[in-house]
């Protein structure tokens, strides 16, 4: 499934705009939102919406899912992020997509 | 000791599967959420239970703290990797003697006394079942022969 390591201009890029190709209507709500000193942020997210397009093996039959996610982002003393890493249940989205497989 | 010095035992302890040294560092009535799991309850059962299962099911077991923060509000944000090789059921997936390394992330909630209040993890439970060798969620409990 989605398990992406590299530059956000291609690997972040490639992962976001097929997601919101497939899911045109994507509801981010952020649920807590916690910093250091240092630039380091955790954000915990829930992330849904309603399948227009197949997504990965995921094929659509107009589900909608709802999840959480947890985004571990660094921002830079010039207020840009340098570096993000997110961690969500591909389980849990598959099963609300009604998708079965282990990938 | 700090919020950051607690996580860093929990982890360890973790490791070491001393369950009972990790709820000795919550408050009684700290909380866990086991996101994946959909298990949201009272440490003493709900996440000495997980913990248990864990230490149980991969005897081997090392934890590995690949980054580690404190935030404004006394949480301690870890990043880790769970390393080891299945000895037992897990999660309802029988066991194969699989290996397992498996990237999570938890924040533990440090009150001003030093005592944990609350733990979240987040981790991809479709990483799992893959190095587990599931192969469909709705066949947990059979795994390919």
């Amino acid at each position: 499934m989605l398990y992406g390591e590299g530059k956000v201009r291609t690997v972040g890029k490639v992962i976001w705009t097929a997601l919101i190709d497939a899911f045109p209507v994507l509801a981010n709500a952020v649920t807590s939102l916690r910093a250091d000193p240092d630039g380091n942020v955790a954000a915990e997210v829930v992330i849904g919406g309603t399948q227009a397009r197949a997504f990965g093996i995921i094929g659509c039959a107009g589900g909608h899912y709802e999840l959480p996610h947890l985004f571990l982002f660094h921002v830079t003393s010039d207020g840009l992020i340098d570096d993000i890493v997110a961690y969500w249940d591909n389980v849990g989205w598959k099963k609300q997509l009604g998708c079965l497989e282990v990938d | 000791m700090s919020a950051r010095s607690l996580a860093e035992e929990s982890f360890a302890h973790m490791e070491a599967g001393d369950v009972d040294e990790i709820l000795g560092m919550m408050t009684p009535e700290a909380t866990v959420s086991l996101v994946p799991l959909s298990r949201h309850g009272p440490m003493a059962t709900d996440g000495a239970s997980y913990l248990r299962e864990l230490s149980m099911s991969f005897p081997d077991l090392l934890v590995r703290v690949r980054r580690l923060f404190v935030t404004g509000d006394n949480t301690a944000v870890a990043e880790i990797t769970i390393d080891g090789t299945q000895a037992g059921v897990f999660l309802a997936v029988a066991n194969q003697e699989k290996h397992v390394d498996l990237d999570q992330a938890w924040m533990l909630m440090v009150t001003p006394d030093d005592r944990v209040s609350a733990v979240i993890a987040y981790w991809d439970q479709n990483q799992l079942y893959r190095r587990l060798g599931v192969k469909r969620l709705d066949k947990v409990t059979i795994t390919a022969g």
